[in-house]
């Protein structure tokens, strides 16, 4: 499903993001991505959706070349690639439909389909009651569950978690990565970046280690670290 | 298709009432610049009718004749007016043909016919020149003929283009050459004011632009709404000026028209320069928005 293949990525010409990086992720699979701030995962999410671009090596998505996606073909990209982060990102004066809306509605798509998977997808992530709450009404860890939610509405194959708990405490943590597992399997698959070690020792799933730029491990059934 | 009319719409006005005083301010520029481009438009345009209208031609001059020439002498000075290349055309107004064309210019004054005895009027050839500039010259040549009248004074009768037009003309085409340069001026403070309120507006959006392009909005549907204000606040200052185009309009017919007797603008031309203004306001309010989007709004 993404491939990376011996993909580079130097920021001003000294700054090595990412440094000869091969990595196969197939289908419906759920990865965590693991390693110290600066350790080059978030340059791994932004060359997946061409935010950045590699400054060697290729890259493939479902059999793609990235490089052969045009620039206006962008947008087409990330409806098929959705996106979670640490700090939200929703937008304060609209509601909890309103902001899960948004994503179809500016994606151009009619009433009808906003009508049927809005609530739909604000049930999967256990919003229901809280449709016409405001985000600042909101705990952290709901919050985090209305992004998924945006992020998810669209079905995309692909739903890339950059550090999603970072801003929330153990207990709301563990729900996050739980509904993303339950998303994982609808078919999706799951990226999750994140230096949480419980989470990833808890959840055993694949983990790849990146340090300064390179890929360390690459492990199945993964813990954080050798030593714990 | 109609649901994304809507939401254009209503991102716009939204955007708009946020930033009220600057989109007052470049409505406001935008329907100055048009209010000089509608005078300016209105000027050229009478000054050209005015010139018409009273029948003069600035390339014209008239050369009357003595009474006694005969038709002989007559066709020997025609064929001598002709040879010069200066010269377009020669026309032969006989003096029947001077009392008609009095009668009829004076026909709402019966008075004045009247008082007419016998044929007091001249004959005429009106000489058309290439280039107005050798009316003087062609003049100059024909000082010597016998056959050309003279007046009191022993002048001989050549009657040049009216000095009036002349002036006329003159200032319309000064004011069509200084509008022009105040107009673009205008037009480009009128853009950049459109586009520094579309900076804002995008200012102001950036967390929904931010998100909008993380869900996979195509560039033109983020771009839309901030078309939309653009070509809006264009509009409107079309509008704006194109009301105050035609009040100055019926002012100017108050002063000139009179003079002119004749409807030097007519409703048609009007309709056209508005429609000319509110295509300007839309380039205006486009230009102005393509500006902040291309510097604001990338993948
Ligand atoms: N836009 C950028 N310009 C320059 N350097 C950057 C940019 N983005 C990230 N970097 C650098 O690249 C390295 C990797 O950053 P990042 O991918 O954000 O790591 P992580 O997400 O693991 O913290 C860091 O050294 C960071 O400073
Ligand atoms: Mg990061």
């Amino acid at each position: 499903m993404i491939r990376f293949r011996r993909v580079t990525k130097v920021y001003h010409g000294n700054v090595y993001a990412l440094e000869d990086v091969t990595v196969d992720i197939e289908k419906k699979e759920f990865a965590f991505i693991v390693g110290p701030t600066g350790s080059g995962k978030s340059t791994f999410f932004k060359l997946i959706l061409k935010e950045e671009l590699p400054t060697n090596g290729e890259i493939y998505i479902a059999d793609t070349n990235l490089s052969e996606i045009k620039k206006w073909k962008v947008p087409y990209l990330r409806r098929k690639v959705g996106c979670v982060f640490q700090d939200f990102k929703l937008l304060p004066n609209k509601t909890v439909y309103e902001n899960v809306g948004y994503a179809l509605e500016v994606t151009g798509r009619p009433r009808r389909i906003i009508e049927a998977y809005v609530p739909e997808v604000l049930r999967l992530v256990g919003l229901s009651h809280k449709l016409d709450s405001y985000p600042d009404e909101l705990s952290g860890g709901e919050q985090q569950r209305v992004s998924i939610a945006r992020a998810f509405v669209n079905r995309p194959p692909i739903l890339l978690a950059d550090e999603p708990t970072g801003n929330l405490d153990p207990s709301m943590s563990h729900g996050i990565v739980k509904l993303l597992e339950k998303i994982n399997n609808t078919g999706t698959t799951v990226l999750m970046a994140t230096h949480d070690q419980d989470i990833v020792n808890t959840f055993k799933k694949r983990v790849i280690e990146l340090k300064e730029g390179r890929v360390v491990r690459d492990q199945l059934r993964g813990v954080y670290g050798y030593g714990s | 298709m109609a649901v994304n009319a809507f939401y254009f719409l209503r991102e716009a006005t939204t955007s708009m009432r946020r930033n009220m005083a600057l989109t007052v301010a470049a409505v406001m520029v935008t329907s100055l610049s048009l209010v000089l481009l509608g005078f300016v438009g209105m000027v050229v345009h009478a000054g050209d009718g005015l010139a018409t209208n009273l029948k003069y031609r600035v390339d014209e001059i008239r050369v009357f004749l003595k009474d006694e020439v005969t038709a002989e002498e007559r066709d020997s000075l025609e064929r001598f007016i002709k040879k010069m290349p200066e010269v377009k055309s020669v026309r032969f107004i006989s003096k029947e043909e001077a009392l008609e064309e009095f009668k009829e210019m004076y026909k709402d004054s019966p008075d004045i016919i009247e008082q007419i005895e016998g044929n007091p009027l001249p004959a005429e050839f009106k000489v058309r020149m290439k280039d107005p500039k050798y009316n003087k010259a062609v003049a100059q040549r024909l000082m010597n003929r016998p056959e050309i009248s003279v007046d009191e004074n022993g002048k001989k009768e050549i009657k040049f283009p009216e000095d009036v037009v002349n002036k006329v003309l003159k200032w319309t085409g000064a004011i069509q050459k200084i509008g022009f340069v105040v107009v673009v001026a205008f037009a480009i403070v009128a853009v950049s004011l459109v586009s520094i309120t579309i900076r804002m507006a995008i200012y102001a959006r950036r967390n929904e632009i931010g998100i909008m392009k993380l869900v996979g909005a195509t560039n033109w549907f983020i771009r839309w709404p901030f078309i939309v204000e653009g070509v809006f606040e264009g509009i409107t200052g079309a509008i704006v000026g194109i009301i105050v185009a035609i009040m100055i309009h019926s002012w100017l017919m108050t002063k000139v028209e009179a003079a002119a007797e004749a409807n030097l603008i007519s409703t048609g031309y009007l309709v056209l320069l508005s429609f000319l203004l509110i295509l300007v306001g839309m380039i205006i309010g486009a230009l102005g928005s393509n500006f902040a989007l291309r510097r604001y709004i990338e993948v």
